[in-house]
């Protein structure tokens, strides 16, 4: 309670309620400009935080991810294009009824039930955050080992086209992070006479490569797509009615995107998928899905913003990201000199409380923002692409400068722009390459102090219970879908007609 | 080999591309998998050029012993995935427009011409130079744009943000 309250009077600072402002408004505008995602913005912005206070500095960059994830909905419904990845499963119903003429209703559900899943999230958020992270105090070397690496195979499971192709892009990661001077033997290793890479390879330029020059020439080969814009018409508050329809929904999606959030690498586009699927397995009206039934919107809505106070959890508690974003504002905090983790929560608790309020307060903001401005919002829309992507790169460039002043962090990025385009067309995603590069260190670290620990004896890894429990997890998650999938093909196989068993 | 992989691939209805195609045509991931392959190589072979390790610090693992690990982590996964590339139906895809391959030979100039020209007059330039790429012909607007953004950026990182610019090059040659 000490540790809220005092996080309160951090907010209640003008300056503070400036920077929770400009990041909510900046974070509607990033998520309905389709292509400006809260990843990309968060890491486009993240080289202006650098001489902010961390405390302001995170909060404006949650601020931003909770209000840009919602900000996604608004073009999903109106122009049928997500203006974030999230907001993709919102679109399946939202464009429908749009089309119908019900533009204001369906984004009038998007709005509430965005603010109602982020409300739940950061709630969550505050009670087991510092719960997780009071857990974590037990953790030695081996723990964040076990507990890494448990991080990176769960990128086997977020949204992209393949498996495979997600871990390889997190092992690439972690390759990348091995650049640099050696922490234990100071030997350099793939410096190749740079003197600039004996620190390593910084993951913010690679970041704003990957989010935003990838998606500059992503935007390039579509230059022909013509947006069949809806007119944006006044937001209407839902009737109760529909309220009454999609509180069980909202409900349910609450709690799944939430968990999803806390899943390390998994963030609001898997929560919104599985909570449009739960929405329609649980209806009465299957048939009236994909045709704009609002608990279509209602539940995806809910769930990727539930997905953020979610995500948030695992960041903070124990420096694992939860999500795309959070591996953003991981980094953000590392630049701040934090270390996210138990001692944050015994060192800071103010900061972290004052980030709390802060996001509560975003949730709160966006709603205002979306049912009484939806309408001008969505005419960022009409900013010509010709003149929006530019100033991106622009300020991604200067951006990826800024931070140590190198030219070459200026190469990297935009060598990791035009990888990440390629790899994209190649359906590898950048999220994982970014969240192996920002565990890579952790789990190098730990890895050799566990075995300076063990003597080098591996096996002692499976004599410590949180590790094996860290490990069969790490099993379910690489292997947990697909064993899944086979599970339900031979259920289905065996339930077929003209099968012998029951 | 190549007799087990149809009987994998025709579980699923409509998987299996046409025999002729299969054997004879590499596949987009069978490609990636080789290259990725080919990437391992080259990065266990630069660990093996790592300088020495001073004997006061021999105890733990040697630097060299973890990118190989991870190295050898990806050449598994790319295993695999020239494995699934066999049994998976291949997605057609576009090729790449040329405007892409213009749009990024101009990010590359630009980078070229921010230690050549300074960093405002190349955001000038990249600022005219990609609107116009891209099929903006509204050029007065654009010449607008392309003054007034960059200096709104440069005015707000060299003063409030206080970052130092490279000046050029070619500036300080005539300056």
């Amino acid at each position: 309670m000490e540790g809220f309250l005092s996080g309160l009077s951090m907010i209640l600072d003008p300056y503070m309620i400036l920077v929770i402002i400009i990041g909510t408004v900046g974070g509607v505008l990033v998520g309905i400009l389709p292509g400006l995602s809260s990843t990309m913005a968060t890491a486009l912005l993240l080289p202006f935080t650098v001489t902010m206070e961390p405390a302001a500095a995170i909060s404006l960059l949650a601020a931003l991810y909770c209000a840009g994830t919602y900000g996604g909905s608004i073009t999903a419904i109106l122009i049928n294009a997500p203006g974030a990845p999230p907001a993709a499963a919102t679109a399946l119903d939202g464009y429908p009824m749009a089309l119908r003429g019900e533009a204001g209703r369906a984004l009038g559900i998007a709005t509430i039930s965005s603010c109602i899943g982020g409300i739940f999230s950061v709630l969550v958020l505050m009670v087991a955050a510092p719960l997780l992270a009071r857990v974590a105090y037990k953790f030695g070397a081996p723990e964040y080992f076990a507990l890494a690496v448990f991080g990176l195979s769960m990128l086997a499971s977020i949204s992209g086209q393949s498996s495979v192709k997600n871990l390889i892009g997190g092992a690439f990661g972690v390759l990348i992070s091995t650049v640099g001077v050696d922490f234990t033997t100071s030997v350099e290793r793939f410096t190749f006479g740079l003197p600039e890479l004996t620190d390593g390879i910084h993951f913010i330029p690679v970041m704003i490569g990957l989010f935003g020059g990838a998606e500059l020439l992503t935007q390039s080969a579509t230059l022909d797509l013509i947006y069949k814009r809806v007119a944006a018409v006044a937001v209407r508050l839902p009737s109760r009615e529909d309220f009454r329809k999609v509180r069980g929904v909202i409900a349910r999606s609450c709690g799944i995107g939430t968990f999803i959030g806390i899943l390390p690498a998994e963030g609001g586009t898997v929560a919104a998928m599985i909570a449009y699927n739960e929405a329609k397995r649980w209806s009465r009206e299957k048939d009236q899905f994909g045709k704009g039934a609002i608990e279509g919107i209602a539940g995806p809505e809910a769930a990727n913003n539930a997905a953020t106070g979610g995500a948030m959890v695992p960041t903070l508690a124990l420096g694992i990201p939860g999500s795309a974003t959070t591996a953003v504002i991981l980094g953000a905090l590392m630049v701040h000199g934090l270390r996210p983790g138990p001692h944050l929560f015994a060192e800071q608790p103010h900061m972290l409380y004052a980030i709390f309020i802060a996001m509560l307060v975003a949730n709160v903001l966006f709603m205002g923002l979306g049912l009484v401005g939806a309408k001008v919002f969505a005419r960022v829309t009409l900013i010509p692409r010709t003149f929006l992507w530019p100033s991106v790169f622009v300020l991604a460039v200067v951006g990826s400068y800024a931070l140590s002043q190198s030219l070459l962090d200026v190469w990297i990025m935009l060598i990791f722009g035009i990888l990440g385009f390629v790899l994209r067309r190649y359906d590898f995603s950048p999220a994982p390459i970014i969240m192996g590069l920002i565990l890579g260190e952790l789990v190098e670290n730990t890895l050799k102090q566990s075995l300076l620990i063990f003597e080098h004896n591996w096996l002692l890894f499976f004599e410590r219970p949180i590790v094996i429990v860290f490990f069969v997890l790490t099993v379910l998650g690489l292997f947990g879908a697909t064993v899944g999938r086979a599970v339900f093909a031979c259920l289905r196989r065996n339930t077929m007609p003209g099968s012998f068993e029951k | 080999m190549s007799d087990r992989s149809p009987a994998d691939g025709t579980k699923e209805k409509g998987t299996t591309p046409p025999k002729a195609a299969r054997s004879f045509r590499l596949r987009a991931d069978e490609a990636i998998g080789a290259v990725i392959l080919v990437f391992v190589a080259v990065i266990i072979a630069i660990t093996t050029a790592f300088d020495d390790v001073p004997t006061a610090l021999s105890q733990g693992i040697p630097p060299e012993q973890f990118p190989r690990l991870i190295s050898v982590i990806i050449a598994c996964l790319a295993v695999i995935l020239i494995i699934q590339a066999r049994v998976r139906e291949e997605k057609a895809r576009k090729r790449v427009p040329l405007v892409t391959l213009l749009t990024t030979a101009l990010l590359v100039i630009y980078v070229v011409l921010l230690d050549w020209l300074g960093t405002l007059a190349a955001m000038i330039l990249f600022c005219f130079a990609l609107p116009i790429l891209w099929g903006e012909r509204r050029y007065v607007w654009t010449a607008v744009y392309a003054i007034l953004f960059p200096l709104g950026v440069y005015l707000l990182f060299s003063g409030v943000l206080e970052v130092r610019f490279p000046k050029g090059v070619l500036p300080a040659l005539f300056g």
